[in-house]
């Protein structure tokens, strides 16, 4: 079963990646703020990156989603799994593009949805994070969501692991 | 969500990939074939490289799409419409797979994709990238009537050569008979 194309919770509308979404994004991966990600990234690669997560959506039927200001539309940043490596779990993120936007709990409501959405619709039994051990603010994000620290051998990547069956994501 | 058009010529059938494609562009992309288009790549990378492909239409609004044989229904390679972001201008590509050669489809369908550039999209002009060693894709050029007109420097790709082809107005002329 496929996942729902727009989620929505009382802050935002989660929605599939679309033209317009191009540029913030671009801004966010060419900026600092990709620095735990392997970044700052070029123009070239923010291209790259976006049609990527437009084209998983295609071929797995679930995919990141773009994360927008429901009163506004705006597009704040992106959250949702993502699957190329079939050996670990499904793996999910959850960015805000711009630092304006941090300190809200945007990045943990986004995240929270699609986990509900995994669990209760699709009844996916678990997802998985890989995150800089320096990323504080990522790590307790995971952590609050319900995720627990797992041995993964990765240099200066940490994996945790959401258990969707037994814990409530929120 | 684009949803990409189908679009067929005498022996062929244009069609937008999915999931089922995984295993043919991983082959490419695997061998020696992709050298010339940033591989040879893993599996990972590959699969990573069709989802852009397939992205590339919610992003443009066009893109490459699988090319069947129609009759058996056999993939025999990827072509279409490619401009991201580092990109010179739009392009027409194609990319032919292993036993395929030698039977015009990379020009059957380049032409159809062509096509769609100039009669659907409304392009003016349109080129081509073509690495300097890549002797067979330069003759598909010259065969769809581009000329060689300059070169570009890709910031991964390195050199290429931009074969500019005919445009939309050359061709109505009648200049479409010279290449078919």
């Amino acid at each position: 079963m496929n996942a729902a194309d727009t989620l929505t919770t009382h802050r935002l509308i989660l929605r599939r990646p679309e033209p317009a979404d191009f540029e913030p994004f671009c801004a966010f991966m060419m900026s600092d703020r990709t620095r735990f990600l392997g970044g700052p990234k070029s123009r070239r690669i923010a291209f790259d990156r976006l049609a990527n997560f437009a084209g998983h959506w295609v071929m797995r039927g679930y995919g990141r989603y773009i994360v927008t200001d429901r009163a506004t539309g705006r597009p704040l940043g992106h959250a949702g799994a993502f699957q190329h490596d079939d050996t670990i779990p499904p793996e999910m993120a959850w960015s805000l593009w711009s630092a304006d936007d941090e300190g809200r709990g945007l990045a943990r409501e986004a995240a929270a949805e699609t986990l509900r959405h995994y669990r209760a619709d699709l009844g996916w039994p678990v997802v998985c994070a890989r995150i800089h051990r320096d990323n504080a603010g990522s790590i307790a994000i995971a952590r609050q969501l319900g995720g627990t620290q797992v041995p993964h051998d990765e240099g200066d990547t940490l994996r945790f692991d959401i258990a969707l069956a037994q814990r409530g994501a929120a | 969500m684009t949803t990409i058009p189908v679009l067929t010529t005498e022996r062929l059938t244009l069609r937008g990939a999915d999931a089922r494609d995984i295993p043919a562009m991983r082959d490419f992309y695997g061998s020696d074939r992709s050298i010339y288009v940033g591989g040879p790549m893993t599996p990972e990378l590959a699969w990573r490289q069709l989802a852009s492909e397939i992205g590339h239409w919610t992003l443009c609004g066009y893109g490459r799409w699988m090319v069947d044989l129609t009759e058996t229904g056999e993939t025999v390679g990827n072509v279409g419409l490619w401009n991201p972001a580092g990109w010179p201008e739009p392009e027409i590509g194609w990319d032919l797979f292993a036993g395929h050669e030698g039977k015009g489809y990379a020009t059957e369908a380049a032409l159809a994709a062509r096509a769609y550039a100039y009669d659907v999209l409304g392009w003016t002009t349109a080129i081509s990238l073509v690495k300097p060693a890549n002797a067979a894709s330069a003759h598909v050029a010259g065969r769809m009537g581009a000329w060689l007109d300059s070169t570009f420097t890709h910031e991964r790709w390195g050199e290429m050569q931009i074969w500019r082809h005919p445009g939309p107005d050359a061709l109505s002329d009648g200049g479409m008979e010279a290449y078919a």
